[in-house]
């Protein structure tokens, strides 16, 4: 039934926030009950119904006082609707800082961790939750800045998320895959086929029709209660409780906040990321260290000097889930029969934290330091390690065999994690230069095209530095093998 | 004439305890009886009731339930408990002291302005 303008504005103004909605009913159906018994008097008494509606809403008094009463009394009910609210804000800060939005890069990776999972649903549900509060409360504007937050963040996945690890073309190159565009069709052909990407293809179409669905939704709800409430609105100006400028503020500064560090961070480390704008944040604080790590290390630094230095900027153990990874105490003369095989850390890991990360490389060549970039995981942890397992005859020799053809499936078959590799895009190692910037090199390439692909990878094993080439993809790949011959220092 | 708030205050919980003593009321029936019974001295804005008797209520010295009137038209009636029964007692004794008291000095100086 609708209610009467003036008698509706009246008692929507008597209930405190946070009422939950069965004493809201019941309130509302007895003060409701109480002004048309007094309607009824006036109209008897020979007063239009205009006016008795009027002279009945009056003679209830200040609603504000009544609010301020009920919201004593009530106060407890009032709690967990205040408790939930905060915790969703807790949430979207955190996940706003952390960049952990959705089923946002690290799900698109092969290996989430449950932690990403939990993260995603609960930014997820806060997101659901506060358009429905929103809603509810017909807070028009709450409703536009989480819509606005939402478009920056899809923004944000379709123009940077990266495919098929640092390639980071993202949603475009999908799109051209779907329409088969003539020249992306080879590299349109992997990621339809899903059957090289390190990422997972349904994990990155999972976050694209999670939060399109969300950004469509809420930007119908908030067009349509602001058609509501401009519908509901009549001659009498309503006194808005909150400035609009707070809300127009709060967008602004995202907005901001999120270009500038995005800009700042893409100059320096950039890998084209998935995660929201605001994610580059925690490469900003962790770029520094990276940086000035990358500043101290030096050509020629052994790998134990290489450490100490890593260590000083806080460099820690890069953690595989079962413990299995450690730093190397690299120490001179490790021979074949202790079987250590020095890998460097898996590249999948890396990459997929890459998005989040600064990146150096550490690699050696003729017992000196020849490029320097080291990979962070989670910003903290060195993407350099000991892989220690049983197999690592058996990798030594699945590494080797390398060289008479593609086992580069078997290995990964065999050692899902993939730790033999470290993949980057390009480096020239001929020259014993310094291994460019990682987006740089992407930038400064000219002969870069989506259809070709090289990957370096390293494998420190028996005393000895491998070093392989792979160009291509798929059906066309091809290996360069070659022995860096780096001996351990004695 | 309207009362000072200082006075009225916390006396009109137990006027509304009075009334529901004799019989249950709805709250526009209440303000109603106060009115009328009072003369027209208790005339307060009737919407703060409502937390009167939902205080009330909270404390457990009233309960309520609905009744349908008509079609689309519902009363909440309030009923007095044992537990409001036994307060109202026990604060008519003191409303009675208080008021004794007052009486008393009131009197007792127009008495002492007289002599």
């Amino acid at each position: 039934m609708q209610l009467h303008e003036e008698i509706d504005s009246f008692i929507k103004k008597c209930f405190p926030k946070g009422l939950p909605r069965y004493r809201r009913e019941d309130l509302k159906k007895e003060l409701l009950s109480h002004i048309y018994e007094k309607t009824d008097f006036f109209v008897a008494s020979g007063m239009s119904e205009e006016e008795s509606i009027s002279e009945a809403v009056k003679s209830m008094g200040e609603p504000y006082a009544i609010r301020q009463s009920f919201g004593k009394i009530y106060r407890f009910e009032r709690l967990p609707g205040i408790i939930a609210f905060l915790l969703l804000s807790a949430v979207c800060v955190f996940a706003f800082f952390t960049g952990f939005i959705l089923f946002s890069a690290d799900n698109t990776s092969d290996y989430p961790t449950v932690y990403h999972y939990f993260i995603s649903a609960a930014f997820t549900g806060s997101i659901i939750l506060m358009y429905i509060y929103g809603y509810r409360r017909k807070n028009a504007y709450l409703l536009l800045s989480v819509t606005v937050y939402m478009a920056l963040n899809l923004i944000t996945l379709i123009f940077t998320s990266g495919i098929f690890q640092s390639v980071s073309i993202g949603i475009i190159v999908m799109v051209c895959a779907l329409l088969k565009i003539p020249e992306n069709a080879p590299y349109s052909e992997r990621i339809i086929s899903d059957a090289e990407s390190a990422v997972d293809i349904g994990g990155f179409y999972l976050t694209v029709i999670i939060m399109l669905s969300l950004f469509i939704w809420g930007l119908v709800v908030t067009v349509r209660v602001f058609t509501e409430s401009k519908r509901k609105k009549n001659s009498k100006k309503i006194r808005r409780k909150k400035p609009l400028i707070m809300y127009f503020v709060l967008i602004f500064s995202l907005v901001i906040s999120s270009s500038v560090l995005f800009y700042f961070t893409s100059r320096e480390y950039s890998f084209m990321n998935n995660n929201m704008m605001i994610g580059s944040i925690t490469r900003i604080i962790d770029g520094k260290k990276g940086r000035d790590a990358y500043e101290e290390l030096e050509g020629g630094m052994s790998v134990t000097d290489t450490w100490v230095v890593l260590r000083k900027y806080g460099f820690k153990e890069y953690p595989k889930p079962d413990g299995a990874y450690y730093l190397p105490e690299l120490e001179p003369g490790y021979s074949k029969e202790a079987s250590k095989v020095y890998v460097l850390e898996d590249t999948s890991y890396a990459f997929r934290d890459l998005y989040n990360d600064t990146v150096i490389i550490v690699a050696f060549s003729d017992n000196k330091l020849s490029f320097k970039q080291v990979y962070l995981y989670n910003n903290r942890t060195l993407a350099l390690g000991i892989w220690r397992n049983e197999d690592t005859a058996e990798c030594y020799e699945n590494y080797i065999s390398l060289k008479n053809g593609d086992v580069r499936a078997d290995v990964l078959k065999k050692f899902p994690s993939r730790v033999a590799f470290l993949e980057t895009a390009y480096f020239d190692f001929e020259s014993d230069t310094e291994v460019l910037n990682f987006a740089s090199s992407y930038e400064s390439r000219s002969d870069y095209s989506i259809n070709a692909d090289i990957y370096t990878s390293l494998c420190f094993t028996d005393g000895k530095l491998m070093f392989s080439e792979i160009t291509g993809f798929g059906k066309d790949m091809t290996y360069d093998y070659k022995e860096l011959g780096l001996n351990p220092e004695k | 004439m309207k009362l000072k708030k200082d006075v009225s205050k916390g006396s009109v919980s137990l006027m509304v305890l009075s009334v529901l003593e004799k019989q249950d009321l709805y709250g526009y029936q209440m303000m109603s009886y106060l009115e009328g019974l009072s003369s027209g001295v208790f005339k307060f804005n009737e919407g703060t009731l409502y937390p009167i008797l939902h205080a009330l209520e909270k404390d457990g010295m009233v309960t309520s339930y609905w009744n349908a009137i008509e079609a689309s038209r519902m009363r909440k009636y309030y009923h007095i408990t044992d537990k409001g029964i036994k307060l109202l007692s026990e604060s008519k004794k003191e409303w009675e002291e208080y008021v004794g008291a007052v009486n008393a000095v009131l009197m007792g100086g127009a008495l002492n302005a007289a002599t």
